[in-house]
């Protein structure tokens, strides 16, 4: 029977690779059409995926590539990386060269070598074959197969058809070949071909073959979004098995009561702890100040290290090994959390998150797609958000890098998916008052203090904390000015619910105007202006950010000078945003004042042009100029 | 160097005291806990109170190196608390014998310890590496971490080097080296500007039957501070302050001195009897036809030359892999290849050139990233980079064949570090690392304002030498339309037409780029005024040299010249009613020469600038002048141009 059934595999690989070519020599440069040729650097000659679940804890993965390296830009593709871990096992590594003509070079041996992957961890055992071709004279073709052996189905691997935009694809595609009975589930994104399914005795195998993709221009890069026009497909389980636990990706709701069911009852705290705690709390019994003590306590007392040993991957250790060690990863340190808030007899729950500046999860497909776990602690009539990971980050607030994510609550009803805050739109402010004064030499000193509120905290807390030299060079880029120099500075940092932070500083920046033999100019707007814009793009577009600024400075000048000219008062509304700017005149100062405020929104294409008509008017509105004259 | 093989010197028996820590393990005070600053450096996230290690190199039955370390951290800032955790790195097979580490903290005013077991170690295999990796307990901020532990090492090649400065302050560094007088290294130190207490101690010493003497040293330094990267720095391995160690070679009683490393006087004859190096080069006779085809008819040397480079870059890939040694001892296999190492490609192309009977050779030298050489020892396993010398009459080139986009009479930026060594059986000297490598711009810009106050202008960009290799580099991966898409990217009130580009393919010559641009904002207007600066979008805005003090020399690798033109119709109606002044600006002996001149002539404004830098070192004492020389620089560039309207014309035409 399993003959018949390798067999039958071959066929249909064999039949995959496309008409036209030498059948015997397939990676000829002179058999890719023609049109993949343009604007790539590498073509996918041949790129095959074969996942085949057996049961809910064994599947194997039979992968082959090919891929031909046109030119020097194609070098980053010479190397090719395998991860394994404890649950993984790789086998018949064969990796092999070939030249222009499709001939095998026999004689050239592929570098293969076992690499560990814990850069900076504690401890891991995340490691990964790393294949390295030579480099040559281009274009050659190299091919890499290995086979996989999974124990746990817990993760089907994902297939992007084509990886990256200058690769062009002759040929992709990936196969599930999988028992009747097996659930299991898939995401198709952008995909040009229908899957195509057939059974034999007792399996049922999916196709999904993708051919003749071009490679994307360069310019065009500038234009769109890759990975929202990739073909994509993304599958997994239904049921699946780790560390002896049954679990269930139908839904968030089923997934969510896995991890939970993975962690749950490692969460007990000793009595010295408990005492500790229920000390520090006091007479306190307003909850939200009891997590903030609690947090602070976490903060003082913990540290991230990153431990990432079997399934110690998913699984958190033990409160009792944090308390004891004042260390752990995302999970240990948020579960330590979550163990005092409950001695303290407050209810909360760890949240999976995918942490980073890149896109949302895919909502809509309930699997494993996070790399971070933070704690969410219901309140009556509010949230409180804990990123348990960081000694100075305030409490209730995540950053900018766990904004307006999808996150998953382990709740012991289950998960359940909701979205962290947008704090790009919460209290998301800068106010500004300075006194300039302008000397005779050109030369002027700023006095006056400056308010970062929300998300726009975070850059200043983070420089300023640091050495004079990082407080320099803040201060050199928040002024856009390279001679400043700092005679003095202070800052305060204040939780008013969100977090906020106030500089005062007294700079004095030398050539602050540039002057003639008649006139001082200078452009009195302190910070870097708005950058002039151009279309982007064809298609609909997202604003995603939403700001306040509200700068107000006043000017004194140098006896001996009086004005020639002022910047006109301007004024643009529009769906984006709002832009004020005042310059009042008075007898010997000027005081101009700006206030921009823009708003997180998507807009569709024919909005584009208006939108770039409403930047470019700020922009010439913040060079305007100031010039004044001898008098 | 990889064949070195060291006689296993039977020994019997052998007492010595090993140094000891002056500090017993937990004896910090109070006071260090209390602490919530470093007097020294505000800034520091964390100190070193103490850093201490002793090496010692045994040669009893087998030959081993026992590194004793015991060090004492405070812990200051939140960033600090990286340093917690402890990866160290030793050979596959060698362990942490003996291991303390505790953390203290003060509770309730009371010192409290927190120990870790060695079983808290985590193991883990790293190519032929072993790292060892633990993480302290219960550390905040305000803790002291202190470790103390012995390794023992096999490898005694290069002993085992001591960093007196890391990335946060040291209070106190001492280290100790302890070996028997039968082993000669080489010892390169790096102290910079610290002050470092040296001392030398012998005592007898008797292996078996052998009797020697045993050498102890000390070094000693207070107060170092701690490391912070500067802009235009030379390598941090010319700048961190710490001592390394090569084996020169070994004093057998009896059997006389075996040399392990060459002096440089014996570096050249070593090299060249090399079979990874010299012969390889010896036994090539099989190129000389290939030779002769590609250099057939050439009318002279520096034609042959630059065939051969031609030939090498287009058939031989570089492998990124550096190092002086070749990876096989045959050009042969590096041909089929087509691909190999510098060496690889550097003394095939010596090689190639001996045959086509142009006098060369080959010059081994330290990259900039490696660190400068030290001209007193030959530490061999610093070269690591080889790159072909040639001479043509006067004239001497140094040449690299490992990147087709440069011509053969340029050398890579890496390589522009001090001196190289020739290996020429009779010509061995050092050579300064330089052909005509600089940083070179040439602007050219005809512009004139059109009716909606645009300025429409006419480019042409000179690219020279480095400027021209980044350039090519950038085209040949973008292409020429994503160099156009690149253009328009950048600045959103330009708009670019016409792009044309000049010599891309050909290596020798400056690359081109001529476009016209139409810029808004360029003109800023009132009433009666047109203000334009007349850098456009060219100007310097950053000053490379903000900061207030400078620790370390500036290091600016190349030599840098840009020449700037701007002419400027005047439109009707106008008159210059200020032009900006005349400036010229140099430092001592025109290193550096910086000249500035406004002319108007036929209705044209013309500002011209020249920026001139020849020198590419400049000592610490320097940095106020150039930092003023930067600064007025820079701030010339804001100057202006203000034209007026010429309200008398108007009045005559009414």
């Amino acid at each position: 029977m399993k003959q018949i059934y390798l067999f039958f595999l071959s066929i249909i690989l064999f039949s995959t690779y496309s008409f036209g070519a030498d059948p015997l020599k397939p990676y000829s440069v002179n058999s890719i059409p023609k049109h993949l040729v343009i604007n790539a650097n590498a073509v996918i000659r041949n790129d095959q995926m074969t996942q085949t679940i057996e049961d809910i804890l064994h599947s194997k993965i039979k992968i082959k590539h090919a891929i031909t390296l046109l030119n020097e830009k194609a070098s980053k593709y010479r190397f090719y990386t395998i991860p394994y871990n404890k649950f993984i096992k790789i086998s018949n590594i064969k990796a092999y060269v070939y030249d222009s003509n499709g001939e095998l070079l026999t004689s050239v041996r592929p570098d293969i070598r076992d690499v560990s992957n814990s850069h900076g961890d504690l401890a891991s055992d995340s490691r990964y074959w790393l294949v390295s071709y030579p480099v040559r004279k281009y274009p050659y073709t190299v091919e890499i197969e290995y086979e996989q052996t999974n124990t746990g189905s817990f993760i089907f691997k994902e297939w992007g058809f084509q990886a990256q935009p200058d690769v062009a694809v002759e040929q992709s595609g990936t196969q599930l070949i999988i028992k009747n009975g097996i659930g299991f589930r898939v995401y198709e994104k952008n995909l040009n071909q229908p899957c195509d399914t057939f059974s034999f005795d007792d399996k049922v195998v999916y196709t999904w073959q993708e051919e003749n993709i071009p490679a994307i221009k360069t310019e065009e890069l500038f234009l769109l979004s890759f990975s929202n026009k990739m073909p994509y497909i993304l599958t997994a389980p239904k049921e699946f098995k780790m560390g002896g636990i049954q679990g269930s990706m139908e839904s968030w709701e089923s997934l969510g009561r896995f991890y939970y069911d993975l962690n749950k009852d490692r969460d007990m705290t000793s009595p010295e702890l408990q005492a500790k705690l229920r000390q520090l709390v006091g007479n306190t019994t307003d909850k939200k100040e009891i997590i903030q003590k609690v947090f602070q306590y976490l903060q003082k007392n913990t540290r991230y290290v990153s431990l990432q040993l079997g399934i110690g991957g998913y699984q958190t250790l033990e409160a009792s090994f944090v308390e004891k060690k004042g260390y752990g990863d995302c999970k240990a340190l948020s579960n330590y959390m979550k163990a005092m808030l409950k001695s303290l007899g407050i209810n909360s729950y760890q949240a999976l998150i995918s942490s980073g500046d890149d896109d949302d999860i895919i909502s809509a497909f309930p699997s494993n797609q996070f790399n971070h776990v933070i704690l969410c602690v219901p309140l009556e009539r509010d949230t409180v958000w804990l990123e348990c990971t960081n000694q100075v980050i305030p409490y209730n607030f995540l950053g900018s890098s766990n904004s307006n994510k999808h996150v998953l609550l382990l709740t012991e009803k289950g998960g359940k998916l909701v979205k962290t805050p947008n704090y790009r739109t919460l209290n998301n402010k800068t106010v500004s008052n300075f006194i300039v004064k302008v000397d005779i030499a050109g030369n002027a000193t700023i006095k006056g203090k400056i308010q970062f509120d929300g998300v726009s905290y975070q850059a200043p807390r983070q420089m300023l904390a640091n050495s004079k030299e990082d407080r320099e060079d803040f201060i050199n880029g928040l002024f856009a000015s390279p001679n400043i120099l700092i005679n003095d500075i202070s800052y305060k940092e204040e939780y008013k619910g969100y977090p906020s932070l106030s500089m005062d500083c007294n700079l004095t920046v030398r050539d602050f105007v540039a002057k003639t033999r008649k006139r001082m100019v200078f452009n009195p707007y302190l910070f870097d202006p708005i950058p002039y814009m151009s279309k982007i793009t064809e298609e609909d577009f997202e604003v995603r950010s939403y700001k306040t600024i509200s700068d107000s400075v006043l000017y004194s000048f140098p006896f001996g000078y009086k004005i020639e000219h002022i910047p006109a008062p301007a004024v643009f509304e529009s769906k984006f945003g709002k832009f004020k700017l005042e310059s009042k005149l008075n007898k010997d100062n000027l005081i101009v004042s700006r206030t921009f405020e823009y708003y997180e929104n998507s807009y569709n294409q024919e909005e584009m042009k208006s939108f770039i008509e409403f930047v470019n008017n700020i922009a010439a509105s913040d060079r305007q100029l100031v010039i004044l004259i001898k008098e | 160097m990889k064949r070195i093989i060291i006689f296993v010197i039977v020994s019997f028996f052998h007492i010595s005291l090993s140094a000891q820590s002056p500090f017993p393990f937990g004896s910090a005070p109070i006071s260090d806990l209390e602490m919530t600053e470093y007097e020294r450096d505000k800034d520091a996230s964390a100190v070193y109170l103490f850093d201490w290690c002793s090496t010692k190199l045994t040669a009893y039955n087998d030959l081993s190196l026992k590194v004793e370390r015991h060090f004492r951290i405070k812990i200051l800032k939140e960033d600090g608390l990286d340093l917690a955790l402890i990866q160290l790195y030793t050979g596959e097979k060698s362990a942490i014998i003996k291991f303390s580490a505790s953390t203290f903290n003060l509770e309730d005013g009371k010192i409290v310890e927190a120990p870790l077991t060695k079983k808290e170690i985590y193991t883990e295999k790293i190519g032929n590496h072993s790292q060892q990796s633990f993480a302290f307990t219960n550390v905040k901020v305000g803790s002291i971490i202190e470790c103390s532990y012995t390794l023992n090492l096999n490898s005694i090649f290069f002993l085992y080097p001591w960093y007196f400065q890391h990335e946060i302050p040291v209070a106190y560094s001492e280290y100790n080296v302890t070996y028997p007088g039968l082993f000669r290294f080489k010892v390169d130190n790096h102290y910079n500007n610290l002050m470092i207490n040296v001392s030398r101690n012998q005592q007898p010493l008797t292996i078996g039957s052998i009797s020697t003497q045993e050498l102890t040293y000390k070094w000693t330094v207070g107060n170092v501070p701690a490391f912070r990267p500067e802009p235009y720095m030379a390598s941090e391995n010319d700048l961190i302050a710490r001592v390394e160690f090569e084996l020169a070679g070994i004093d057998y009683p009896n059997y006389g001195y075996e040399e392990v490393t060459p002096t440089y006087e014996k570096l050249t004859q070593k090299l060249l009897d090399d079979e990874n190096f010299g012969l390889p080069i010896e036994r090539s006779a099989f190129l000389k036809k290939t030779v002769d085809e590609i250099t057939a008819g050439l009318p002279n040397n520096v034609e042959k030359i630059k065939a051969i480079h031609r030939y090498i870059t287009h058939n031989v890939k570089w492998n990124e892999r550096m190092g002086i040694f070749t990876s096989e001892s045959n050009f042969r296999k590096i041909l089929s290849k087509q691909n190999g190492s510098v060496a690889d490609i550097n003394l095939l192309f010596v090689a190639m050139l001996g045959h086509a009977g142009v006098t060369s050779c080959p010059v081994v030298l330290s990259t900039r990233e490696n660190g400068s050489l030290n001209p007193f020892y030959a530490i061999v396993t610093k070269f690591d980079y080889v790159v072909a010398y040639a001479k043509v009459g006067d004239k001497e080139y140094l040449m690299d064949a490992t990147d087709e986009f440069r011509p053969f009479n340029e050398l890579p930026s890496e390589c522009l570090n001090g001196e190289g060594r020739t290996i020429h059986p009779r010509m061995s000297k050092w050579i300064p690392l330089k052909n005509n490598e600089q940083l070179y711009d040439q602007i050219i810009i005809d512009a004139e304002l059109s009716a909606n106050k645009e300025l429409e202008c006419n480019v042409q960009h000179f690219y020279g030498s480095y400027r021209a290799y980044s350039f090519r580099k950038m085209l040949h991966s973008t292409g020429k339309e994503g160099f156009i898409a690149m253009l328009n990217a950048t600045g959103k009130n330009k708009e670019y037409s016409d792009v044309s580009i000049e010599n891309q393919d050909s290596v020798s010559k400056s690359l081109t780029v001529k476009y016209k641009v139409k810029i808004k904002g360029a003109v800023q207007t009132t009433p009666e005024l047109y203000v334009i600066n007349p850098m456009l979008f060219f100007a310097r805005t950053e000053n490379p040299f903000s900061n207030s003090e400078r620790k370390y020399p500036i290091d600016f690798n190349c030599p840098e010249n840009e020449i700037y033109t701007l002419n400027i119709k005047i439109p009707e109606n106008y008159v210059v009613d200020e032009l900006p002044s005349e400036l010229n600006l140099k430092l001592e002996n025109n290193n550096a020469v910086f000249t500035y001149s406004p002319t108007v002539e036929n209705n044209t404004i013309s500002i011209r600038y020249r920026y001139s830098r020849k020198q590419t070192h400049f000592p610490v004492e320097n940095y106020n002048g150039l930092k003023e020389f930067f600064t007025q620089f820079i701030k010339k560039q804001s100057d202006l141009i203000i034209l007026k309207k010429n309200n008398t014309a108007i009045a005559t035409n009414l």
